[in-house]
């Protein structure tokens, strides 16, 4: 039951445990220890009370006057005070074993035997007659007879003895254990909130950690990093020590899980670049034969109008099967001049002037300051991809941001807008063709695609973040060493 | 040694001026006198203090009391006053017959027996009449007693043998029945004191205690619990009340001076508030014939008679 427990509630329990079973420990010793001193005590009070006593009766016993010494037994007893050490009875028995006056005449009757009245007194009168030394023994397990003889000019006229009964345990320290346990409920009253103060410092890092453990799996890890912000503690404790730990671990699994996904895509997508790639040569064959016989046919042949809007009809049929396929084969050609800080002017004037950029409010800013070795043509088409989007997903009254900077042996382009930003399942399909479902939309859905397989010919990365209300494209694009001006090439390592 | 109370002085003084014949008389020993006259202090230590011997007739440790008392006749007497008090009757009547104390309030049976040397100045008046009983208590738990003469082979208590309703009555008693003190219990013993007796009989010492009846009718105002202890078997016939006697060494005219204070004591609101203490109604003068009950109690008994 007990480990079923938070150490919320353990911990105080545990330390109030601790203190009881102290506090217990150290009553008891001291309590035994008081109690078994009590007899060494009533046998020394016995002894010095029996002499102040045999002295003072020694003279009426002489004269025979019995008040003076029954007086003069009574008055210890009448005392306030000291009752611990007070005896139960003093009797003064005269030199023939008689009981000559007792504290309680009831019992032991003026000239009557004690041990007659009182068998536990038998055989003690016979024994401490014989000796003028104080004697002493138990009468049973709690009653102690302390005897002193009465001496006149050295001769023994008789002995008083004083009965002591050892007190209860508790009658003796009940209010001793009253103290004890009113000590002990306000030390609990003070410990018990520092124990749960304890305990809740305990258990609240512990909880915190086994809550997140519990939806690893479920969530994904950078999400539960984030909400275990690095501890402010400098301590090297476990817990603090676990918490790093634990911290560090959930950041690798979301590495490792970001790579895992960032891989996947990159398969799928190389896959699909090489299926567009295979059936767009496989069309682009015929299609070519089909297009070049309806040209001959058109130049030769003189048809009937009927045909000859037929003819047309196909003609812009296979034209426009071409440019799809075109579009999904993407050739980075990389011919054409270096580019240079006129193409990315040209490209914002042309942006400016579609249809969408009307309203939106579009800041850009480059920083190159003469030609960038990298062709210009994929380069210009990126953008303008890039910018297209950002300017129909910023809608109207929205806003588009572009720069433009070449960074050590690379060219950074970014693009951001502030319209409604990419849903997270949407985001590992976004560089495939037709994957945006804008179907209301003017684009042709190949957009993305089209940026995706340039960036990787041009062995570069394209990645993107996405919150309400700013959505990020960036590029990085490495610069080429040396260039070709006629050369028509792929660059190797694709 | 002559005396001069301080009423005697003052009428010494007006006879001087009337009578103008000493001037030197005057001019002498006037400061003298109004030294003397400036206060009651100055004029009493010209006097010898009175000593009065009290014997336990009277309940014990009243202290205050008693400090109240020798204020109030101090001031009625207009000269100092000491209470003397000794463990015994005996002693305070051995202080009075050989003239130690001028005064004395004693029991009925000393005074019997030296009638010749000690005059009568008051007795004390308990419940309108110079009477008092002897009872006879026993311990509450014993209820079988109904007379003396149950309690054979007791242990029993008596107040002092100087005493008449401590020793002599119950004494009387025995002897009566043939027996006596000594042959009737198997021991007794004397507490020298009235309330002592109670107090013995109340915790069982003593199975049985001739006692003052007024002192035990005074306690029992005072401190019930103790004599709600004891259960008075009888009560004895009525006896002179002990007496305040005065010895040889007090003069008719100190003597008649105290009686005077005494008497007058239930006539003023202190005196009677110490009256009422006392548990007495006032003193009155008695003639020695009263405690002649008591002298031939003290002769059969001395005579051996029965």
């Amino acid at each position: 039951m007990l480990e079923a427990l938070s150490y919320r509630v353990k911990v105080p329990l545990n330390i109030s445990l601790v203190v009881m079973v102290t506090v217990g420990v150290i009553t008891l010793t001291l309590l035994g220890y008081n109690y078994r001193l009590m007899d060494r005590e009533m046998l020394q009070g016995g002894e010095s009370l029996g002499r102040v006593l045999a002295k003072g009766v020694a003279a009426p016993m002489l004269r025979d006057d019995l008040w003076t010494v029954w007086d003069t037994l009574r008055a210890p007893m009448d005392v306030d005070g000291g009752e611990s050490l007070r005896p139960e009875t003093v009797t003064v028995i005269d030199g023939a074993g008689r009981v000559f006056a007792s504290t309680r005449p009831d019992v032991f009757r003026v000239a009557s035997r004690p041990g007659v009245v009182d068998s536990r007194y038998a055989d003690l009168s016979g024994a401490s007659a014989d000796s003028a030394a104080v004697a002493s023994r138990w009468l049973d397990g709690d009653s102690l007879l302390v005897s002193v003889p009465v001496l006149v000019d050295g001769s023994e006229i008789g002995n008083v003895l004083l009965e002591y009964r050892r007190p209860a345990f508790f009658d003796r320290f009940g209010g001793a254990l009253q103290q004890v346990f009113a000590t002990t409920l306000v030390i609990l009253l003070i410990v018990l909130p520092i124990g749960w103060w304890l305990g809740m410092r305990v258990a609240r890092p512990l909880q915190e950690l086994a809550g997140l453990m519990d939806r690893i799996g479920t969530e994904s890890p950078s999400r539960l990093r984030h909400e275990l912000p690095a501890g402010a503690q400098t301590g090297r404790d476990e817990i603090v020590r676990l918490r790093a730990r634990f911290r560090e671990m959930l950041g690798q699994l979301a590495d490792k899980e970001m790579l895992e996904q960032e891989m996947v895509r990159a398969d799928r997508l190389a896959a699909l670049g090489r299926l567009t790639a295979g059936i767009a040569h496989e069309i682009n064959n015929p299609l070519g034969g089909m297009l070049n016989a309806l040209s001959t046919q058109r130049r030769h042949g003189r048809g009937d109008p009927v045909t000859e809007r037929t003819l047309s009809l196909l003609e812009r049929g296979l034209e426009q099967v071409r440019d799809i396929v075109a579009a999904l084969l993407v050739e980075a050609r990389f011919k054409g001049h270096d580019l240079r800080p006129e193409d990315i002017a040209d490209v914002i004037t042309l942006v400016e002037s579609d249809d969408h950029g009307s309203g939106v409010d579009l800041e850009w800013e480059h920083r190159l300051e003469g030609p960038v070795p990298l062709p210009s043509t994929p380069v210009r088409q990126i953008l303008i991809n890039l910018l297209l989007n950002a300017v129909r997903a910023a809608g109207k009254a929205g806003y588009v941001g572009c720069w433009i900077e070449c960074e050590g042996q690379s060219l950074r382009l970014t693009v951001c807008n502030s319209g409604r930003h990419i849903p997270e399942a949407q985001m590992g399909h976004l560089f495939e063709p037709f994957s945006t479902g804008d179907t209301d939309d003017s684009g042709t859905g190949l957009g993305l695609w089209v940026c995706y397989q340039i960036v990787q010919q041009l062995n570069g990365r394209i990645d993107v973040r996405s919150h309400p209300g700013r959505t990020c494209f960036r590029v990085e694009l490495p610069l080429m060493e040396r260039r070709d001006h006629d050369a028509e090439a792929v660059p190797a390592g694709r | 040694m002559t005396m001069f109370p301080p009423g005697n002085m003052r009428i010494g003084w007006g006879y001087a001026l009337v009578t103008n014949r000493a001037r030197w008389f005057i001019g002498l020993f006037l400061p003298v006198v109004f030294c003397m006259l400036a206060g009651m202090q100055s004029v009493a230590t010209a006097d010898r203090t009175l000593r009065i011997g009290l014997t336990p007739v009277m309940l014990e440790d009243q202290v205050r009391f008693l400090d109240r008392w020798r204020g109030y006749l101090e001031k009625r007497l207009g000269r100092e006053v000491e209470f003397v008090r000794r463990n015994s009757y005996g002693e305070i009547i051995e202080l009075a017959l050989r003239g130690r104390v001028d005064f004395a309030w004693l029991c009925g049976f000393p005074y019997v027996q030296h009638r010749d040397a000690l005059n009568l100045v008051v007795a004390p008046l308990y419940d309108g009449e110079p009477l008092y009983q002897s009872y006879l208590i026993v311990p509450v738990s014993d209820d079988t007693t109904r007379h003396l003469l149950d309690l054979r082979g007791a242990i029993f208590a008596y107040a002092d043998p100087n005493s008449n309703s401590g020793w002599l009555y119950p004494e009387h008693v025995l002897r009566q029945a043939g027996s006596s003190g000594e042959r009737h219990f198997q021991r007794t013993f004397y507490t020298w004191g009235h309330q002592r007796v109670i107090e013995a009989v109340a915790a069982g010492l003593a199975e049985g205690g001739a006692v003052d009846g007024y002192v035990w009718e005074t306690l029992s105002r005072i401190e019930p619990n103790l004599t709600a202890r004891t259960r008075v078997v009888s009560r004895s016939d009525h006896f002179g009340f002990p007496p305040i006697v005065a010895t040889s060494a007090a003069d008719e005219a100190t003597s008649e001076a105290f009686r005077e204070v005494l008497l007058g004591m239930v006539e003023d609101p202190m005196g009677r508030e110490l009256l009422d203490e006392l548990n007495l109604d006032g003193f009155a003068h008695v003639e020695s014939s009263l405690y002649e009950s008591i002298g031939v109690l003290s002769r059969e008994v001395a005579e051996g008679r029965y």
